[in-house]
């Protein structure tokens, strides 16, 4: 019998797979982690399994445990979990006017191929320097492909606050990228003339 | 809508998470805002060019087979071992049964008879060389001795026996069946006779002796017939046996000797 639910998990698990892969590569802040944090999600799960009601939403099922594992892993390396000051969270319409206004982003936006010539290391450096929550939430989004309210069931938070996370760590991410690629000269503009 | 009113619902619109009514505002807005549209479309394609970026590795891809491997691995692992672990004790139980009923064959077989064939086929092996005697030559209460010491029986061995021509010639230790007895050497006229005597808590284990257990002191058999005498007795603490190629009278006088001996000391 254990043989059944054992191979009905892991049918279960296997279109998740990439997504659980790439969610726990860049939740995780000590790649070392990595291993452990698979191991005991999967072991943990599986003895759960049998709770499982069949037919309700196994993706969110199975990331909150991936979730909770890569958490109590990086507990020992993470900073408290703080609101960004640089941004302007009560008034997003403020927010994006200062976001616009900055011509680097505004080059970025224009130029979002420049990112694909980033080493995928500058992208994860800048997600993980994201707060914990802010990174989970991103990442279920992003690579999890979750729903705000998957989000929001998954790190047992409000829907609502998923939605203005998500935001704030879209903006995050644009600034600390739009920094390196004005730091490093990724575009130059000489007289009018743009660089492709 | 206004284009900043519509930008701020740029994230939750790219996710497909906002209520119908806004949802269809924004659309509207953007029918008819070519700069607004522009600027949802770079906006989803650096989005899309960020979730690109953030892929597996080899190493994690590596780790989660590994975790897959391990899940598959365990419950089977904890079969084999748990079948691993009942063979092993099948198997010790099978070995450990068969080593005691070597040595307490008559657990497993028809008990009847059991002692008198033990008995004679220990006289025989003597009679064949195969039994030395460990002790030879001495004293009576030298043997007494030995047996105590060698055995931790205390018996009482008759000074002496109303048969002519009778004489004690040594001991050993000697099993029948697997109990260990004293085994005694006596000569009647240059035929050996031999003298087994075990604990009395011994008896249970053979047939013809169970009824020494609740019996009193003048419990006795003895019989004789194919040439051979056998004569069981008790003898205090001890059932003494008694057999040979001897005329009956021979083996019970032994019997009696010894039952006598152990009464009044």
């Amino acid at each position: 019998m254990k043989r059944g639910l054992q191979k009905e998990f892991l049918a279960l698990l296997e279109p998740l797979a990439p997504a659980i892969q790439a969610y726990v590569r860049h939740l995780a802040w000590n790649p070392t982690d990595i291993p452990d944090i698979f191991q005991t999600a999967l072991m943990n799960a599986f003895q759960k399994f049998s709770l499982f009601q069949r037919g309700t939403n196994f993706k969110a099922w199975i990331f909150k445990f991936v979730t909770h594992a890569a958490f109590n892993a990086n507990r020992k390396f993470e900073r408290a979990d703080r609101e960004d000051e640089n941004i302007a969270d009560t008034h997003p319409e403020a927010a994006i006017e200062k976001l616009e206004e900055d011509l680097a982003y505004h080059d970025l936006l224009h130029h979002p191929e420049i990112l694909r010539g980033l080493m995928s290391e500058k992208v994860s450096e800048a997600v993980i320097a994201l707060s914990p929550r802010r990174r989970g939430i991103f990442l279920l989004r992003s690579v999890g492909d979750c729903s705000y309210q998957e989000i929001a069931h998954i790190l047992d938070i409000p829907a609502g606050t998923v939605m203005g996370e998500l935001y704030r760590a879209r903006q995050e991410l644009r600034k600390k990228l739009t920094a390196y690629v004005q730091e490093n000269r990724l575009i130059r503009k000489e007289g009018g003339h743009e660089l492709p | 809508m206004s284009c900043l009113e519509a930008r701020q619902w740029l994230s939750p619109y790219f996710d497909h998470e906002l209520e119908p009514t806004r949802q269809f505002l924004i659309e509207e807005h953007l029918e008819i805002c070519g700069s607004c549209r522009e600027v949802f479309r770079r906006e989803s394609q650096l989005e899309g060019i960020l979730k690109g970026s953030l892929v597996s590795d080899a190493k994690t891809q590596a780790a989660w087979t590994d975790a897959i491997q391990a899940l598959a691995v365990q419950p089977a692992k904890t079969w084999s071992v748990s079948i691993a672990f009942a063979s092993i004790a099948i198997v010790g139980l099978c070995l450990g049964s068969w080593i005691w009923i070597q040595n307490h064959p008559n657990y497993a077989k028809d008990l009847p008879n059991d002692l008198e064939k033990a008995a004679f086929k220990s006289h025989e092996k003597y009679l064949g060389g195969q039994l030395p005697l460990q002790v030879q030559g001495v004293s009576v209460e030298e043997i007494e001795r030995f047996i105590r010491e060698e055995l931790s029986i205390k018996i009482q061995l008759p000074r002496e026996i109303p048969v002519a021509e009778m004489r004690i010639i040594g001991a050993r230790p000697c099993h029948l069946a697997g109990v260990p007895v004293a085994y005694i050497i006596y000569q009647h006229s240059h035929e050996p006779v031999s003298v087994f005597a075990m604990q009395r808590k011994e008896a249970h284990w053979f047939q013809q002796l169970l009824e020494f257990k609740s019996k009193l002191w003048d419990s006795e058999i003895s019989y004789h017939k194919h040439g051979q005498s056998i004569s069981i007795r008790s003898a205090g603490d001890l059932v003494v046996i008694v057999a040979g190629y001897v005329p009956e009278e021979i083996t019970r006088s032994i019997a009696r000797a010894f039952s006598k001996r152990s009464f009044s000391s």
